[in-house]
């Protein structure tokens, strides 16, 4: 990449954690199996890049149950969501004029 | 084209891919996709039943019966497809909370309203009911029209609201027929349509 031209954040980069991190924006918690049919990934890829997301510290992950069923609900954290912001930044400045 | 300007071009294309996939991602989270069509044809299904029932197989236990077993038959219905929904369903956004609670409100609304009349003993339809409950659906469907800037929603809401004045203006032998007009297109025919944009959402977003 050009010097001078601002670094894409490599853990938002990936195409599954960027569109998993995009649909958390729009609500306001998520279950892991939503996510999973609005991806269109399988459990283990889908479980794996929540994990990144996690680690980074991008994203919140709480069990619960719903009654006998358990569930895992994903929401996106303050920092998830600046990180975003900074890479949308970033993005629209690597693509200069295009936008 | 250089390898230098073919690489560039790849690497916009790349990044402009990820910005239609941020759009789309957030669009998708966003929409309203979770599937109530099948909730309007279901009621739509259930008036449909009673009145059925009544004209078909009329009888003492029927007039009392009739409209109790069907609507009850019809919130069971409701609450165990809600129920095996919820499982995969998101906690929306505000805009979703307000829209469930706008419709399960005017839902508790009309089951309370006919229980109501079930208590007064007697369970025989009368105009002010459909009254009553097509201005509950008029006003859901209009603040829902109004919080997703729908335009069918809008012209359901008008529908409800039309068929509600026009029973109390119109004879009583027209009645029957004018309910029944308005339950199955502002019930079926809009939850099949509803029903056919959530698939075809579904189709188009993979």
């Amino acid at each position: 990449m050009a010097e001078g031209l601002p670094e894409l954040d490599p853990v938002i980069h990936g195409k599954l954690r960027l569109a998993l991190l995009s649909l958390l924006t729009a609500v306001e918690e998520a279950e892991f199996t939503w996510l999973r049919e609005k991806t269109g990934s399988t459990d283990g890829n889908l479980g794996a890049q929540m994990l990144k997301l996690e680690e980074a510290g991008y994203v919140a992950m709480e069990k619960r149950f719903a009654g006998r069923k358990p569930q895992t609900l994903y929401r996106m954290t303050p920092a998830g969501r600046a990180a975003l912001v900074k890479y949308v930044a970033a993005l629209k400045k690597l693509l200069g004029g295009a936008l | 084209m250089s390898s230098s300007e073919q690489g560039n071009t790849d690497d916009r294309a790349e990044l402009l891919q990820r910005l239609e996939l941020m759009e789309t991602m957030i669009a998708e989270g966003r929409s309203m996709t979770v599937g109530n069509g099948w909730i309007f044809v279901l009621w739509g299904v259930i008036y449909l039943l009673p009145t059925a029932w009544l004209y078909l197989l009329p009888s003492r236990f029927a007039n009392h019966w009739a409209w109790p077993i069907c609507l009850c038959m019809g919130y069971l219905v409701m609450f165990i497809g809600l129920r095996r929904q919820g499982r995969c369903v998101s906690r929306g956004s505000v805009a979703a909370r307000a829209i469930q609670a706008v419709w399960s409100m005017m839902g508790l609304s009309c089951g309370l309203a006919a229980f109501g009349v079930m208590l007064s003993g007697s369970f025989v339809w009368k105009p002010v009911y459909s009254v009553t409950i097509f201005m509950m659906i008029a006003m859901a469907q209009a603040t829902s029209a109004m919080i997703l800037r729908w335009k069918a929603q809008w012209i359901m809401a008008a529908l409800w609201w039309g068929g509600a004045v026009a029973v109390l203006v119109r004879p009583n032998d027209q009645t029957n027929t004018l309910v029944l007009l308005v339950e199955v297109l502002g019930m079926i025919v809009f939850g099949l349509y509803a029903m056919s944009l959530e698939r075809s959402s579904r189709v188009q977003h993979g």
